[in-house]
């Protein structure tokens, strides 16, 4: 019996679906009642979907099944959509379903007063059926599709809150920053397939064994192909969207946050093989993880915005995972992702509870909720604690694995790391929940039970998540704990942990903490300046650009024409353009324009000759 | 077979000419309909085992000359008629603002149509410039009555860069003819291939300006978004929509299946054109300030991707051209139709004024998304039509011409720049308090909208239902392009 | 006009207004589409807010601290009769002349039927988000909550032992039986302390909209009987009626079973106006929070003001274009008044803008005008409690409420308050 995997193709339907039954609520059409339906519908929905992996997950692990469905056929152009549900694909459509479930519930409460749920449920759903069409398919073309569509629907749903002015620049520079990504990515997509005659992975994997590319060749095509997981991750230089991101409502941010930068690294691992081609993709892969994970859990340190502190330090995990499978442990960054997804969750869910009914997200403002959101204090320190290495929890088994397996170097690189974020969360986490009551905090309860029961059922998951790993098998030897990189990790751990904690739990330090030199502390706290970086590279010249060709096709082009007609024109008719009849300068504009047309047809030709 | 396309137009603009003007517009839907209606039996009965021309007729009209009433079609040609059918339906219901003289505008609509459908289908080249040339006429006519403020300049400039262009086009064609002896004006009797190799460089430059000129290309674009913004929305969509395709058409039917050897030697100055168009467009795009102006510009970088499909002459690309054509002109037919609504609407395209059309009460809530979905579309988002024919298109020019295809995925990038300033600045963002009293847009001026969303949508999923009919054609003719090569290389 | 022949006029920005005010007219300027207009949304709001008291008494009372509340705002028979105090035969003081005490007739008629107009299970009806928003009303009680240094005794009182003790008694009795919630109310009584503070929050305003929408109601029906002539006529209802209900008592009572806990006996004599009123609509009126949809909560951004008392988002500063988008609370209220709209009303928004289609928007700013009516109302009150009568001879005295008014109106110097919008007819 294998009906649930080989109707997995409907899992992401079923989000589709969802999503178009939120039609009628759109504006103008059922006014006279409420659209709240149209999220309990995706709700539904969701959960079909999620029943429905469960009992795939059953089918698969005993036996993968793979099946192909022919999409575009043209010449020698064949693009098959290579489905493939094997445990790890199936496994991680339950834990996207199961996280988009329990933050849809998680939103019920969050946007109680909103009025936009169909748009809202419509772009989760949208954004369901990317993430788990990208989990099932088996080929590069097809993720780089589903990643495309990932885009847009970031970049309409930061886009959700449209009338305020942050959210629009920050959806308009996720949307661009990713697609930049997505494009190069696209780049190599295309280049890939007149060499390797295919975009299926396995076959790539295949192809990729055999060596067959020469070293510029493989480098080049490596550096595109990774260009889409950077920006999709948010490494650097393409990190700064996910800061801006957070514009968008909480529920977003969750999923944002915890599963959907990772459909990056997904396509990474699964691409793994051709990058490997090439030693100096493999460099800059490692490099730029090694890079955004220490810079950007710095950068988490400085920042006062709460959930900018956590849009760093998912890119600073990210950036672990790059040099996971950078350096061969695909398999491990896997189980580090899945450990991190429900941490992240959890965090995120605790805080939003927080941000929702304390109105603000500066922590210089939250203090001393400890008493009055204990489920709140206990779900973070829970989440932060699965999200360092900390044995027995959950993200402890996928750190130790990775140590395990680094050189020297990085192990110091993953090492300061764990230890950054450890400060990062104990400083959140005492700056959050001890301290003196601020007039923000002194009212504040615990929020509605949406808000409160999917939290309560990620904390129980991420309290199983050892279990759950020892039932997924994922659980290396228990020995490991012993080994040194792990034994060094958990002293990171309690070191980085012990200074945030020190430094802020309690009135022993002067808050706000300023570092000794202002300028470092500036510098991170506004994201290593790369708002002002983009704003004197690329967008200077992309600007520059548009005034330069726009000033030539107006004044060169055209403008010149009429100007030369000026002066043939010794009539001093006046030269406005409601004139008509100036049939002169059109006919000169023509000739003009052809002589550089048949200049530049010729141009070849005019090399060629001896 | 063929001639119900000519006589329904031309009986039709009669009738509208001549009937009441209230019923001018139904009229002359029904006979867009009934065009539309019948190249749909055409599909049904069009033969995809043939690359060769289908359901020829042939009459001898004018013997000396040469000019013979000579059609037919081919899955090159058969698409875009549907195409343009159905922007002419698309045109007829596109806002009319209070329109005067409807039966003018109407007929001369339909006229278009006819102009258009014969243009395809002439197989004889005289007959083609006939067709070529008569659709002027109504295009200068809407332009000069119901074009905007600087109508006259605009319509004036259209004229005389496109009677250029129709000069040029005849030039080609005379000389193509007389020079290679060939014993008429049929386009299969032509000998191209008797002439040596400057002559024909010489005879298809000219052709390709020509053409160059309709399409537009840079640098022979600068009437293009003059006439693209001071013209009314529907004579915009008409333009973008299928007028400029002509262009492209005559680039492969007259240049890449006419002079294969020439071709194949100016291919990679053609690319390069094609190139600097595409960045050219993306460019001059990010600049404008003018919803219209932008959109116009949009036009001429996905027409250059058409030219370095064309150039780069494989299979692949030059079915990719082809469903570009179609891709670009539904999408660009959307787009003009809704900034049409918006300008008519809010009474500015001024993106400095325009703010938070998204607003779902005081805004346009339909339009604005429908706004989105076009914008994304052209920038080339996977699950619509653009992006399969812009894939298509890459792939296919990747082989043989890598740079200027990295260089046009690129661009595709820009595109993105352009419309995500056009969507942020148009739809997202709150609505002004002095402007929130913009009229309502109801549904019958939206449903045009929502066909061709529909439409996009559909073959955007399904690539392969508009695939199918062009590839049989596509594959001969590049097969002939290949072998001319290899003759020539002998 | 008599004021300012005694004291030279204003040379405040607001000068014509505040003559106005000193002529004992209102901020909102006297015609008659004005009076027509807050008159209609009154009717229309008090049917709304008709459920919000009996539902937030309702929780505060009954739900109390359940930690599924899944059916909060589905409103028992008992509390659909709940006698109003200023309504009916057994009224504490008859506002309301015409009405009965218990739920108003089209407010039931609603939720009977909703606007599918069948009569469909009450689970059905709430899942098609056929019913009023409660969540509206629960955010105004969380603006109270929140907001600190409103004036009154009530705040502090929460924190008192004497309330302490109270609430652990009642959550004692509430929890009997349960002992996994005893035993987390041994781990974290504070929490629980805290969800009570809220419920007690409930019970203010809940007790609060008791005397507002019989209010309401006579005023509708006055104008009907053609008794309300101008717009000034209105605001003085709304003094009287301020004063008629000042004195009543704010208190809480939890229902367990058939015993009745006193988490804030009647005996604390906390005052309707000053725990209630006057920080309802410090709260409400003027602060509440800033609106995601249109304000970055971003920390770097600083969007959103470092102090309390610097909040202005309140209906009196709302821009109510936004309403009907994502992000923007108040629409849940506009839908609530939507429902219950008087034909004259329905009839006159059909002539303007987009007439049926716009009219969550049209209604909204009229909802705005009769709010700064209120408002008036309550400067009025306020200057009559504190200050002189308007028609006092002594210009000293009348400088003073010269100063008062002044003061006033400087809360309506930032650019975002609506005063100057409202004073046109052509805001709509």
């Amino acid at each position: 019996m294998n009906t649930f995997s080989q109707s997995i193709w409907l899992i992401p339907c079923y989000a589709l679906l969802g999503a178009l039954l939120t039609i009628p609520w759109s504006p103008g059409l059922i006014r006279r009642t409420g659209p709240r339906p149209a999220g309990y519908i995706n709700l539904v929905m969701t959960l079909t979907a999620f029943i429905h992996s469960l009992f795939a997950l059953r089918e698969v692990w005993s036996a993968p099944l793979e099946f192909s469905v022919p999409w575009l056929h043209a010449v020698n152009l064949e693009i098959v959509l290579d489905i493939r549900a094997s445990a790890t694909t199936v496994g991680a459509l339950v834990v996207i379903l199961g996280l988009n479930a329990l933050t849809q519930i998680y939103a019920i409460a969050y946007l109680e007063m909103d009025w936009g749920w169909p748009r809202f449920y419509a772009l989760l759903a949208l954004f369901e059926a990317g993430m788990a069409a990208l989990m099932l398919t088996n080929s590069l073309f097809f993720s780089y599709v589903m990643l495309e569509i990932l885009t847009l629907g970031t970049y309409l749903l930061i886009g959700f809150w449209f009338n305020q002015s942050l959210v629009v620049t920050g959806a308009r520079d996720g949307f661009l920053t990713k697609r930049v990504g997505d494009l190069v990515l696209l780049m190599g997509v295309v280049a890939l397939y007149p060499l390797a005659g295919t975009w299926n992975y396995d076959e790539l994997a295949a192809w990729a064994a055999t060596n067959p590319l020469e070293p510029t060749t493989a480098t080049l095509l490596g550096l595109a192909l990774l260009t889409g997981p950077l920006g999709k991750c948010a490494q650097f230089p393409l990190q700064l969207w996910l800061d801006e991101a957070m514009e968008g409502p909480m529920p977003a941010t969750i999923l944002r946050n915890a599963v959907v930068v990772s459909t990056g690294a997904w396509v990474l691992i699964q691409m793994q093989p051709i990058l490997n081609l090439s030693p100096t993709v493999v460099t800059v892969e490692i490099a730029v993880g090694a890079f955004t994970a220490i810079a950007c859990g710095a950068i988490a340190l400085a920042q006062i915005d709460i959930k900018r502190v956590f849009s760093y330090a998912t890119s600073s995990y990210l950036g672990i995972v790059f040099i996971a499978v950078g350096t061969g442990q695909g398999e491990r960054a896997l189980v580090l992702l899945l450990t991190y997804a429900i941490a992240m969750a959890l965090i995120l869910m605790s805080v939003g509870g927080i941000i929702l009914n304390n109105i603000a997200q500066d922590i210089t403002q939250l203090r001393g909720l400890w008493s009055r959101r204990p489920i709140s204090g206990i779900c973070f320190a829970v989440g932060a604690l699965s999200l360092v290495a900390v044995p027995p929890l959950g993200c402890f088994w996928g750190w130790a694995e990775i140590a395990n397996g680094l050189t020297p170097p990085l192990l110091v690189v993953i090492l300061l790391v764990n230890g950054l974020t450890a400060c990062s969360l104990a400083r959140v986490f005492g700056q959050l929940f001890t301290g003196p009551v601020t007039p923000w905090t002194r009212r504040s309860p615990e929020g509605l039970w949406a808000l409160v029961v999917p939290m309560m059922i990620l904390l129980g998951i991420a309290l199983h998540l050892p279990q759950l790993l020892i039932l997924l098998g994922l659980l290396p030897p228990l020995g490991i704990v012993l080994q040194t990189p792990s034994l060094l990790l958990i002293g990171s751990t309690l070191i980085g942990g012990s200074i945030g904690l020190w430094l802020y739990v309690g009135e022993r330090v002067a808050k706000p903490i300023r570092l000794p030199i202002p300028a470092v502390q500036n510098f991170l706290a506004y994201d290593l300046y790369t708002a002002q970086l983009y704003k004197v590279t690329v967008i200077a010249v992309v600007g520059l650009a548009a005034k330069v060709v726009d000033w030539c096709d107006r004044i060169l082009v055209d403008g010149a024409v009429n100007l030369v007609g000026l002066f043939t024109l010794a009539s001093g008719q006046s030269l406005k353009y409601n004139t008509t009849g100036q049939v002169q300068f059109y006919a000169l504009s023509i000739i003009l324009g052809t002589i550089l047309f048949g200049l530049i047809i010729a141009l070849p030709l005019l090399t060629a000759l001896p | 077979m063929l001639t119900p396309l000519l006589l329904i137009p031309l009986l039709g603009a009669i009738a509208v000419a001549f009937l009441k003007p209230q019923i001018s517009r139904p009229l002359a839907a029904l006979s867009s309909l009934a065009s539309l209606a019948w190249i749909i039996y055409l599909f049904t009965q069009f033969n995809l085992q043939s690359g060769a021309i289908q359901f020829s007729e042939f009459h001898r009209w004018v013997e000396p000359v040469g000019l013979n009433y000579s059609l037919g079609v081919d899955g090159l040609s058969l698409p875009l008629l549907a195409l343009n059918s159905l922007l002419t339906l698309i045109a007829l219901y596109t806002n009319r603002n209070n329109l005067e003289r409807t039966r003018l505008h109407d007929g001369l609509i339909l006229l278009i149509n006819g102009g258009i459908a014969g243009a395809l289908m002439s197989q004889n080249l005289l007959l083609f410039i006939i067709f070529y040339e008569l659709e002027l006429i109504p295009f200068y006519l809407l332009i000069n009555i119901w074009g905007g403020e600087k109508r006259g300049y605009a319509a004036t400039k259209f004229l005389l860069y496109t009677a250029v262009s129709g000069l040029l086009v005849i030039v080609g064609f005379l000389g193509t003819t007389f020079a290679s002896q060939s014993p008429s004006f049929e386009f299969t009797d032509l000998q191209v291939q008797n002439l040596d190799l400057i002559p024909q460089l010489v005879l298809l430059t000219i052709l390709l300006i020509g053409f160059g000129i309709k399409t537009p290309l840079v640098p022979l674009h600068t009437w293009m978004p003059d006439t693209y913004v001071e013209a009314s929305p529907a004579t915009t969509v008409l333009l973008g929509g299928i007028f400029a395709k002509l262009g492209t058409y005559g680039l492969l039917r007259f240049g890449l299946q006419l002079f294969p050897t020439a071709w194949q030697t100016i291919a990679p100055g053609l690319a390069i054109i094609g190139t600097v168009s595409v960045i050219y467009g993306a460019i001059s795009a990010i600049a404008q300030r003018d919803i219209k102006r932008m959109v116009a510009y949009s036009s001429i970088g996905h027409m250059g991707y058409i030219l370095v499909a064309a150039a780069a002459g494989t299979e692949l690309s030059v079915l990719g051209a082809i469903a570009q054509m179609i891709a670009h002109g539904l999408i660009l037919a959307l787009l003009f139709f809704l900034v049409g609504i918006v300008e008519k609407t809010t009474g500015t395209r001024d993106l400095d004024i325009l703010n938070g059309l998204m607003n779902p009460i005081r805004g346009l809530p339909l339009t604005s998304a429908l706004l989105i979905l076009a914008g994304m579309a052209s920038a080339g988002i996977p699950g619509l039509i653009g992006f399969a024919a812009e894939f298509i298109v890459f792939q296919g020019s990747f082989m043989a011409f890598p740079i200027p295809t990295l260089l046009c995925i690129l661009s595709s990038g820009l595109t993105a720049v352009y419309f995500v300033i056009l969507i942020n600045r148009t739809c997202f963002g709150k609505l002004d308090n002095s402007r929130a009293y913009y009229a309502r847009v109801s549904f019958s001026q939206q449903w045009p909208a929502l066909v061709l969303t529909a439409i996009i949508i559909y073959f955007g999923l399904q690539p392969n239902a508009l695939l199918r009919w062009i590839e049989p054609t596509t594959t001969p003719l590049v097969a002939e392009l290949h072998s001319s090569i290899i003759a020539l290389r002998e | 006009m008599t004021t300012t022949l005694k004291i030279p006029p204003s040379t405040h920005p607001y000068a014509e207004i505040i003559h106005r005010l000193e002529a004992g007219g209102s901020m909102l300027p006297d015609t008659e589409e004005n009076l027509m207009q807050i008159i209609g949304i009154y009717k229309a709001y008090a049917v709304p807010m008709d459920f919000y008291w009996r539902d937030l008494l309702y929780i505060a009372e009954r739900v109390f601290l359940d930690p599924l509340p899944f059916f909060k705002y589905f409103l028992p028979q008992e509390y659909l009769d709940l006698p109003n105090h200023y309504a009916g035969e057994t009224a504490d003081f008859r506002v309301w002349q015409k009405g009965e005490a218990s739920a108003h007739p089209e407010l039931l008629e609603f939720m009977d039927k909703g606007e599918l107009k069948k009569k469909l299970p009450k689970l059905f009806h709430h899942l098609w988000h056929d019913r009023i928003n409660m969540e509206f009303a629960e955010a105004c009680m969380r603006a109270m909550l929140w907001h600190q240094g409103m004036g009154g005794l009530f705040y502090d009182y929460l924190e008192s032992e004497e309330y302490l003790g109270n609430c652990d008694r009642a959550i004692k009795a509430y929890f009997k039986g349960n002992p996994l919630m005893l035993g987390l109310y041994k781990l974290f009584p504070e929490m629980f302390y805290e969800k009570v503070r809220e419920l007690s929050y409930y019970a203010n305003l809940g007790l609060f909209w008791e005397v507002m929408a019989p209010v309401f109601f006579e005023m509708s029906d006055r104008y009907d009987a053609g008794e309300f002539k101008t717009v000034p006529d209105a605001m003085d209802f709304l003094v009287n009626g301020i004063f008629i209900a000042a004195g009543r008592p704010i208190y809480h009572h939890v229902y367990i079973g058939d015993q009745c806990y006193e988490l804030i006996p009647k005996s604390k004599g906390f005052m309707w106006l000053y725990e209630a009123a006057l920080p309802y609509v410090e709260a409400v009126f003027y602060r509440t929070a800033p609106f995601r949809g249109t304000k970055s909560y971003n920390a770097q951004a600083q969007q959103v003001p470092a102090d309390q008392k610097d909040f202005h988002y309140g209906i009196l500063y709302a821009d109510v274009f936004p309403v009907g988008t994502a992000g923007i609370p108040p629409t849940l209220l506009m839908q609530d008044m939507l429902h219950f709209l008087p034909p004259y009303l329905v009839d006159y928004y059909q002539q303007y803008c987009r007439g049926e289609d716009d009219m969550l928007i049209q209604l909204g700013i009229t909802f705005q005008r009769s709010m700064y009516n209120v408002t008036s109302a309550v400067i009025q009150a306020l200057r009559t409690a504190l200050l002189y009568p308007l028609d006092d001879p002594n210009p000293e005295h009348l400088r003073k409420n010269r100063q008062f008014f002044e003061a006033q109106m400087d809360r309506f110097l930032r650019p975002e308050a609506r005063l100057n919008d409202i004073q046109n007819q052509d805001y709509r």
